[in-house]
């Protein structure tokens, strides 16, 4: 089948910043000025992305990695979402299967512990420490204790 | 049955998640959904996110969304740390083929006592000069190149540290920042300057005591004599400042005979910075320049002197006074009123 045969396509090194944390990798796309966490799977997929590596080869990689057996599409799923995050170069490259495969189909394909394996790479957003700066003195209505200045929200009221 | 929970202030619950988060194996925390969402924003609001993420990582609450919220932090700090690294290696580089060689103070520095730099945050370039220096050192940053870049350039050490630029100098070592080095100021005289500095801004930020704590517990062999040489007050100050991470973050000291020298704080001092953690973000901390005065409305005259209230640790620090028993009061009410005559004096130039 020719996903099987296909090469994987590069990966973009220019423009990036990279910081490997124990679980995770993380990089910082210093052109598109965005952040991107990879897991384990998508990290060790974007490391291997060479345009030499087969698809195959990859998905051999992981089974070792993972210590059982990895369906095709986490690899195609992963290069769907790296490309996503502007992470590889050239043209996006889609699933060559029947279907374009989602997660919930994946899981379901593989069984519930295929579900460690699967990729994701997620955004990082910067947690909104002006929200936190701006609690609600005493004598404010709130709804949770965490928007008083106080800390306390007693029947509705910042104390 | 378990005993029941004490209510905590928000600056006490600030402390407690803090405590040990420097350490290369935290301690366990105890805690409940509703302390961690009163603490979270105060950890991001005053860059403790990625200590507060540490304490927390291993717990139950690890995937709810206020603790998410940390990691989140905790991750762009580590990419931050990366990036902020790369323009101390360029400054450095830019600065010593013009023949400067500065000293970094505070930011990274206090990084590299902490098991991962990731674990603070990173504000500008913080550079001291001595007096020969300071203008070639100007020149460079001053250049398109050199303008890139937030660095914070110090003509010498402020008198307030009590010590002579030439005595800093002289003891600097190295440290490794990327593939550079950069000179640094001996771990006494750099403990002493982060304690100081801490007092000066009030005892608002939580960061900084933190930075002591794990700088107190990096090594066993310091030089107290050095440390804490020159004026008693000086003296004072470090020793007050080194009582307050052990009463508040549970630093361990092992050297007993300067535990016993930090032990007796002011009664009045931790309640006070633990009331400036209640509240830890810089825009509180600020005073604002100007007075809104309308004596129709007494309900905003009272707000704007709460606002220019100062802390009694910051006006403390304004007069170079001891830490000691004596009532703060006369202290802040002076400061509150030269403040007001500093702010009056700026008034003509915006007419």
């Amino acid at each position: 089948m020719k996903a099987r045969e296909e090469s994987v396509p590069r990966a973009r090194r220019e423009g990036l910043l990279v910081q490997e944390l124990p679980d995770e990798l993380l990089v910082y796309d210093l052109v598109r000025q965005k952040a991107h966490c990879l897991n384990q799977t998508a990290a060790l997929i974007w490391n291997r992305c060479d345009g030499k590596t087969s698809v195959e080869q990859l998905v051999r990689i992981l089974e070792k990695e993972s210590k059982g057996p990895v369906d095709h599409a986490v690899v195609w799923m992963a290069f769907d979402q790296l490309s996503k995050a502007h992470l590889l170069k050239g043209r996006t490259r889609t699933w060559p299967g029947p279907s374009r495969i989602s997660r919930r189909e994946l899981i379901r394909r593989a069984g519930a512990a295929a579900a460690i394996t699967l990729p994701l790479v997620s955004s990082i957003v910067a947690p909104d420490a002006v929200q936190a700066a701006t609690c609600l003195p005493s004598g404010q209505s709130c709804t949770t204790s965490s928007q008083c200045c106080s800390g306390v929200c007693s029947g509705g009221i910042c104390a | 049955m378990a005993p029941p929970r004490v209510r905590q202030t928000p600056g006490e619950l600030v402390a407690k998640v803090l405590s040990g988060a420097w350490r290369h194996n935290p301690p366990a925390l105890e805690t409940c959904q509703e302390e961690i969402e009163a603490v979270t924003p105060r950890l991001l609001g005053s860059g403790g996110g990625a200590l507060g993420w540490r304490r927390l990582c291993n717990s139950p609450y690890r995937t709810s969304p206020a603790v998410v919220r940390l990691q989140q932090a905790y991750r762009l700090q580590a990419l931050h740390s990366r990036l902020h690294e790369v323009e101390i290696e360029q400054v450095i580089k830019m600065l010593a083929s013009s023949g400067v060689h500065p000293l970094l103070i505070k930011g990274r520095v206090a990084a590299a006592l902490y098991p991962e730099p990731a674990l603070r945050p990173y504000g500008d370039i913080d550079l001291c000069l001595d007096r020969t220096q300071y203008q070639p050192a100007l020149a460079v940053l001053n250049t398109p190149e050199g303008k890139a870049f937030n660095v914070d350039v110090h003509e010498g050490l402020d008198a307030f540290y009590g010590f002579s630029d030439h005595e800093v100098m002289t003891r600097a070592s190295m440290i490794k920042v990327g593939k550079v080095e950069v000179r640094v100021p001996c771990f006494e005289d750099h403990l002493r300057i982060l304690c100081i500095h801490f007092l000066k801004h009030g005892g608002w930020r939580p960061l900084s005591l933190c930075d002591i704590a794990a700088a107190l517990e990096s090594r066993k062999d310091i030089d107290w004599d050095r440390c804490l040489s020159g004026s008693k007050r000086i003296a004072n100050w470090v020793c007050c400042t080194i009582g307050l991470a052990q009463r508040l973050l549970g630093v361990n000291l092992n050297d007993l005979a300067v535990a016993a020298r930090t032990k007796d704080l002011p009664r009045w001092l931790a309640p006070a910075v633990l009331r400036q953690w209640e509240k830890p973000y810089p825009e509180w901390n600020e005073t604002p320049e100007f007075f809104k005065v309308d004596l129709r409305d007494p309900a905003l005259l009272k707000s704007e002197i709460l606002k220019r209230w100062p802390n009694p640790i910051r006006a403390t620090m304004y007069f170079g006074g001891s830490f000691n028993e004596l009532p703060r009061l006369p202290f802040q009410l002076v400061n509150f009123i030269s403040l007001g005559l500093r702010s009056l004096g700026r008034f003509p130039r915006h007419l």
